[in-house]
């Protein structure tokens, strides 16, 4: 805990641009960088002497020295990407690059305030996943800082916006806060009750941003200077002279882009840098029409966003009171218009969209007193007794307790009464003497002036009345938005071996948080066997289905003691902190061993030839969902369908360059497939009942001529009773209930069609026609010539019945060499445990 | 896999005739050496009786000294040996030898009674490997220590069960009553698991078990005289060690009893509900009745005019969905119910007297059935070989006999006789066929079991072919052990 | 299996009511709620012996700071309060006869 005078420090890493806020507990400022400028690019420059540049003149050299300056890796964090700088011969991973400019952003303190903070908190986006966020938390630590906090960035912005907002008692709101930065869309909505912030609910796009409105600009101007004669530079992409021009034209409409937010109209220069006289260079004009028109569909898709999110929570565009508007791209006029037209112009004035997360996460750090100080520089402890005061750092309530613990050392004794004091603007406040507990502790309730910093100080008396002197007796408490602790973003959970989740942390789940579990091994494992490790693999998501949720963690169970038989119980505890940080650990109470063994997984550099395969069978899976949902006509299926088909065809965009290497476009490729994935599950749920109930249908349709005619009386009495079940069933809605009966008529009619003469000599049809598809087709080949030896024989003529038992049995022979699927375990991620 | 597997009865063959010739052997050079060693003891004795006696000794003393001290030297003396005094201190090579001298050890069991010590000390294996082990009822029984070691009472359990309820002619040795499930009881009572001792008690035989069962029923709450279980514990072995806990039962005895839970603890609803959820976690035994009792208990609190307040205070509070939410309770409700239903012993009632009470009911039938499904999802009569041993092979069909025994409980046996035709029977079949095909005389004791519970229930669902052919199978499976 | 450690998990969760946690009734306001979570709070950092343990109708339970934190959040949300008020009222009863 803080002993009044903490400084908190606030780290903004965003695509294009970084900052840093500091709070002293009375207001919040943004620090300068070298160059005098509150924002520092996040471009990292490596030159031959492995000498490193970060910011603007790094960012400079992007456009002459593209091959040893990078920028926008973001979206990479958590990935095992390297991105390589040639003249340094180096290649660092994107948390390495961040960690550069983290240490740039820190030095820049230290020449405004001197001291380098030690601790900070830092932003990261909401739908930042666990191996995202270690990456985050990592790079703090390699640029030295000594401990590091997360927070999302919505809740960074809200309580930046909402901290000087005139705070009525009993009021309600409903924020919606829109960051829309470089690489992705954070839309969240929060509600601030009596000063209280709460996280409602957040939504967005990894893979939507300014870069994404710039990368549709540079094609339509590339596109019309191929148009204008010259050759077309996104062909060119392959060589280094083609990235070059490529990176130029990018820059100059950047500029461009920045022009059309002052005026109507600006120029798009690629200047013929090479000299050689080549036509690709030269001057397009653009007007604000023709960028807004280039814009249109990732603003629609962002207000689509917005818009799903509002209907998910039940909420209209009215019913938001504030619009706080965070990013770079936000200050288009275009989109500033189309968003001010949702909410009827209710955006939040008076908040720089640029360094507001910046400002935010200085305040949150104040919040849960993450003090930036280096030790040395605390002030000493006055001579006195020690005594321990915990209190809230920054709340919304004007009447916090306040919990205080005296200590006494040797020859000190214990104070009779306490009291707490405070200096103010309202004249100050006493609060009345109370007795301390046996045990030396107190507990008081303290009184705080509205919106300031409230120093308070703890005075002790002792038996006659003396002042008792404390060493550490001086505490201050902020009055302003208390937020509660960071929820979780997505659902953590274990895989089981039938592909099912077991949900550890739900969505929403406040951080920090630890649970466990009780597990069973489906699996026996063997004493001392290295190689035989049984994985407990962790999921992040929403599915139930385990392999629809991304594998962020592997935990392996090797070098057991003693034999393990399947069934054996294993407890399983996940734990995270509040940055983010994921610890794990197995107990298996019957051995007494403890593991804890953990592989992280990064987020998989997605291989584009899977994702290319995967891209096809679920553009085929996304048409027969499709036909299914308007064959049956359920709206809200095709709802979930419509949805699908525009992820598809931005998927089906990305994949040309991520073939041509870009790692990011691949990275989003892999997303975009797990997304359409999921919506089309969700359809397919919604699509089960009638699909059960038309599948009723049809099993009525089909078996009950079969049992009427060949069934036996002990079957057709079954079947009876099934058919009337299952009726009663449908009308109930009863899909569990329904199944079982529906199945049991399956049997009934399949064990009456086995005894149809014909219907050996289909099933022998149909093996003949597919036998390639056999497991061994040579066998079945040989098999089949049999069964049609035996057909030729006429064994229907045999009264016995002795010549139809062979056939059968040799059928029984073919059907065994065609294959079964057993995907599940694959699916499941190879999981050992249930 | 299709409609066309397994229509097929085949009969067991018995493999591994030959052992029975090697074993021929190994009994021979055994009678041999138990003949050489006890005649020259014998001798030894008698020449010393004599020697000392010079004819002064009456009737009853030579009687005892030339026969009846042999005679227990001859026939006790090596099972205390191993099972006494050399398993538990971790001798396992001295007790494999006194078993192998013991006249009641069959030769056959002693890989089997190897592994038992193996799973007594807890250290892995080392005679045979896992795999190749038979299905007797010491590996069983070394599986259930196992199983209760790893903190998997339901698994133990079943074992147990099925020990409990062996066919007729199915082996049970005396020694595996006596020692083998008093190591097991003694695992529990480490564990102070006192229904699980009750539990296995039931199934040994011996003084120790006795002793300990009436412990476990002391520490239940039944009413034991004090002196009863002093005597029990002087005829007992391990008096030393058991002494504390038999203090603590008799002084648990004479306590005045008081109810687990405080009286208050059952003013409201939902502590019952919380404090029949404690009974169920702690592996308390539940009754269907008092689940029952409980729902009824929960219809006001969930009725309409409930869940129309609940809405109410919904909107109060501002959440949206206020009507879905007060449905979503009564739903959580009534999925915890049916989690105790599962655990609870006895019969649904048939006629339940109001609807919240009626669609748990069906609720929990449903279950029994989809719980037999999805264990029937595992017999895959193709997976069995030496990769399912026949340990394993059998513990699989267990968990399978339990869940369709607990069916058959609550759910009726009606409701499964459509099971029973359409999938279980001829998967099941298939699936012991080829247990007993694979593993031969290893698999025998298992088999029989399995083919024999098979038959009980074809009788149960009228289904007569089935019925002659399982006992058939049954009767060559036990023909094989002979 | 499931079943049994589904019992467990759940008889936990009950008895980890954010109500019963925080030791308000039912009816408590938001603000109470937020007021009486960071005064417990602050007594388990400083060490208060009467802090670390809460009654339950089975008895008392331990409380550590993750159990308030998470009470706190999960009364915020109004809907998630809906169903920890529901059960909280039968079970504060159970407590205080």
């Amino acid at each position: 805990m803080t002993f009044g005078s903490g400084i908190h420090v606030g780290i903004d890493l965003g695509t294009s641009n970084s900052a840093i806020a500091l709070f002293d507990g009375e207001s919040v400022s943004v620090v300068a960088n070298a160059a005098g400028e509150t924002l520092t690019p996040s471009v990292v420059r490596i030159d031959g002497r492995g000498g490193r540049t970060v910011g603007r003149r790094a960012h400079r050299a992007l456009d002459g020295d593209p091959a040893n300056t990078r920028a926008e890796w973001k979206r990479l964090m958590g990935t095992a990407e390297r991105l390589p700088f040639a003249a340094a011969g180096a290649a660092l991973l994107p948390e390495e690059l961040s960690a550069a400019v983290i240490a740039s952003l820190l030095a820049d303190v230290r020449d405004a305030a001197g001291f380098t903070p030690r601790a900070a908190v830092i932003s990261t986006p909401a739908l930042f996943e666990l191996p995202q966020n270690h990456a985050t938390a990592r790079a703090g630590r390699l640029a030295g800082l000594e401990e590091v906090v997360l927070i999302q960035e919505p809740i960074a912005s809200a309580i930046a916006a909402g901290w000087r907002a005139d705070q009525e008692k009993d009021r309600k709101d409903t924020w919606l806060v829109f960051d829309l930065g470089g690489g992705t869309l954070d839309v969240s909505l929060l509600e601030t009750d009596d000063g209280r912030l709460r996280v409602v609910d957040h939504a967005g796009d990894n893979f939507l941003g300014g870069k994404d409105i710039d990368g549709a600009l540079v094609e339509w101007a590339a596109g019309a200077l191929a148009r204008r004669g010259g050759g077309d530079l996104r062909a060119d992409r392959a060589t280094a002279r083609g990235r070059r021009m490529l990176a130029r034209l990018r820059a100059a409409c950047e500029q461009a882009k920045i022009e059309l937010s002052r005026a109507e109209r600006a120029s798009i220069v690629v200047p013929d840098a090479e000299g050689d006289g080549q036509p690709d260079a030269g001057e397009l004009e653009i007007t604000r029409g023709d960028l807004e028109a280039l814009t249109e569909p990732f603003i629609a898709r962002s207000l689509a966003a917005v818009r799903v999110l509002l209907a998910k929570n039940q909420r209209g565009a009215d019913d938001v009171a504030r619009v706080v508007l965070v990013g770079g791209p936000t200050l288009m006029p275009g989109l500033r218009a189309r968003v001010g037209e949702l909410f009827g112009g209710r955006i939040a004035a008076g908040v720089d969209p640029m360094t507001i997360v910046a400002r935010g996460a200085a305040l949150y750090a104040g919040s849960v007193g993450l003090d930036a100080t280096p030790a040395a520089r605390a002030p000493a402890p006055a001579a006195g007794l020690p005594v321990r005061i915990e209190h809230p750092s920054v709340t919304a309530d004007l009447e916090p307790f306040v919990v205080g613990r005296c200590l006494p050392g040797a020859g000190q004794t214990l104070p009779e009464r306490v009291r707490i004091e405070r200096e103010g603007d309202d004249g100050g406040w006493a609060g009345a003497d109370a007795a301390l507990s046996p045990e030396g502790s107190f507990v008081l309730q303290v009184r705080l002036e509205r919106s300031r910093r409230n120093r308070f100080a703890v005075r002790a008396f002792d038996r006659g009345g003396a002042e008792v002197a404390l060493a550490t007796g001086a505490f201050a408490i902020v009055h302003g938005v208390s937020i509660g602790d960071p929820p979780l973003a997505r659902a953590i959970g274990i895989a089981r071996a039938d592909d099912t989740t077991r949900v550890y942390f739900a969505k929403g789940t406040p951080l920090p948080a630890r649970r466990t579990f009780a597990h069973h091994t489906v699996r026996p494992i063997a004493a001392r066997s290295d190689d035989d490790a049984l994985a407990v693999p962790i999921v992040q998501g929403e599915s139930m289905r385990a392999h629809r949720n991304r594998l962020i963690g592997m935990l392996q169970l090797r070098g057991v003691e003693r034999d393990l038989p399947a069934g054996s119980r294993i407890e399983v505890t996940l734990e995270i902190d509040r940055s983010g940080q994921l610890a794990t650990r197995a107990d298996v109470p019957g051995t007494g061993q403890t593991f804890q063994d953990v592989a992280f997984v990064l987020v998989p550099t997605a291989s584009v030839e899977t994702a290319e395969r995967e891209l096809g069978a679920t553009n085929r899976r996304a048409a027969e969902v499709q036909r299914r949902t308007f064959q049956l006509g359920i709206p809200a299926a095709v709802q979930a369908i419509a949805d699908v088909s525009a992820v598809l065809a931005d998927a089906d965009r990305a994949l040309p360059a991520a073939r041509a290497g870009d790692a990011d476009a691949a990275q989003k490729l892999h997303r975009l497939l797990m997304d359409a994935n999921n919506a089309l599950d969700d359809a397919e749920a919604l699509l089960e009942w009638p699909d059960l109930d038309a599948e009723a249908r049809r099993c009525k349709l089909t078996y009950t001529p079969m049992v009427a005619q060949w069934g036996t009386p002990a079957e057709q009495q079954l079947y009876e009773q099934e058919l009337e079940a299952a009726g009663a069933a449908r009308q109930r809605n009863d899909a569990a209930d329904l199944e079982l009966h529906l199945d049991a008529m399956r049997a009934l009619g399949r064990a009456a069609y086995c005894r149809d003469p014909h219907s050996m000599a289909d099933a022998i049809d149909w093996a003949a026609a597919h036998v390639t598809e056999a497991m061994d087709v040579a066998a079945a080949a040989s098999l089949l010539d049999r069964a049609r030896a035996l057909q030729a024989q006429n064994p229907f003529a045999d009264g016995a019945g002795g010549g139809l038992r062979a056939l059968r049995a040799i059928v029984a022979e073919i059907w065994e060499l065609f294959p079964s699927s057993p995907e599940l375990q694959a699916r499941s991620f190879d999981s050992g445990i249930r | 896999m299709t409609a066309f597997s397994a229509m097929i009865a085949l009969a067991p063959q018995a493999r591994d005739a030959d052992l029975v010739g090697r074993g021929g052997g190994r009994a021979a050079i055994r009678l041999l050496i138990w003949t050489a060693l006890w005649a020259t003891v014998l001798r030894n004795i008698g020449g010393s009786v004599g020697a000392w006696a010079e004819g002064s000794l009456g009737v009853g003393v030579t009687f005892l000294i030339a026969v009846a001290i042999p005679v227990w030297l001859f026939v006790v003396f090596p099972s205390w040996l191993a099972f006494r005094f050399a398993a538990p201190r971790g001798m396992r090579r001295l007790a494999l030898a006194a078993c192998w001298m013991s006249p009641l050890v069959r030769l056959r069991d002693l890989p089997s009674i190897a592994a038992f010590f193996d799973a007594a000390v807890d250290s892995p294996f080392r005679l045979a490997p896992w795999g190749e082990l038979p299905a007797d009822t010491w590996t069983a029984l070394a599986s259930a220590l196992q199983a209760d070691r790893r903190r998997a009472p339901a698994h133990a359990a079943r074992i147990v069960d099925a020990l409990a309820h062996l066919p007729a002619g199915a082996r049970f040795p005396w020694l595996a009553r006596v020692h083998g499930v008093e190591t097991l009881v003694l695992s529990a009572v480490a564990r102070r698991d006192w229904p699980a001792v009750a539990r296995y008690a039931r199934l040994g035989q011996g003084r120790l078990v006795v002793l300990l069962a009436m412990v476990a029923r002391a520490a239940r709450g039944d009413d034991v005289p004090a002196f009863e279980l002093w005597i029990a514990w002087l005829r007992a072995p391990m008096r030393r060690a058991l002494l504390p806990i038999v203090r603590t039962a008799v002084a648990q005895g004479q306590a005045v009893v008081t109810a687990d839970v405080p009286p208050r603890a059952r003013a409201t609803i939902h502590a019952r509900h919380v404090a029949m959820l404690e009974a169920a976690a702690r592996h308390e035994e539940l009754r269907t009745d008092d689940v029952m009792a409980l729902a009824a208990a929960w219809q006001p609190a969930v009725d309409d005019a409930a869940l129309a307040a609940l809405h109410a205070r919904a909107l109060e509070l501002g959440v949206r969905d206020g009507g879905a939410r007060a449905q979503a309770l009564r739903e959580q409700v009534l999925d915890e119910l049916a989690l105790l239903l599962a655990r609870a012993d006895g019969e649904l009632p048939r006629a339940p007297a109001h609807p919240f009470a009626d669609t748990l009911a069906a609720r929990a039938r449903e279950g029994e059935i989809a719980r037999i499904k999805a264990s029937l999802a595992a017999f895959d009569a193709d997976a069995v070989g030496p990769s399912l041993p026949p340990l394993a092979a059998w513990e699989r069909w267990l968990a399978l006999r339990a869940a369709w025994e607990r069916a058959e409980q609550t759910a009726g046996r009606a409701a499964l006789a459509t099971l029973w035709r359409t999938g279980v029977r001829d998967r099941l079949w298939s699936y012991c066929c080829a247990v007993s095909h694979s593993h031969g005389t290893r698999a025998a004791w298992a088999a029989h079991m399995m083919f024999d519970w098979l038959a009980d229930r074809a009788e149960v669902a009228g289904d007569l072919v089935a019925v002659l052919a399982n006992r058939e199978n049954a009767r060559i499976a036990l023909a094989s052990l002979r | 299996m499931t079943d049994a450690d589904d019992v467990e998990n759940l008889m936990r969760e009950r008895l980890a009511n954010p109500f019963l946690v925080l030791a308000v009734a039912p009816s408590a306001s938001a603000a109470e709620i937020e007021r009486q979570g960071q005064r417990l709070l602050a007594e388990l950092a400083a060490g208060l012996d009467g802090a670390r343990r809460y009654e339950t109708p089975l008895g008392m339970r331990e409380r550590t700071s993750e159990l308030v934190r998470s009470a706190i959040a999960e009364l915020r949300d109004p809907a998630r309060r809906l169903g920890h008020e529901w059960w909280a009222r039968g079970l504060a009863a159970a407590v205080a006869v």
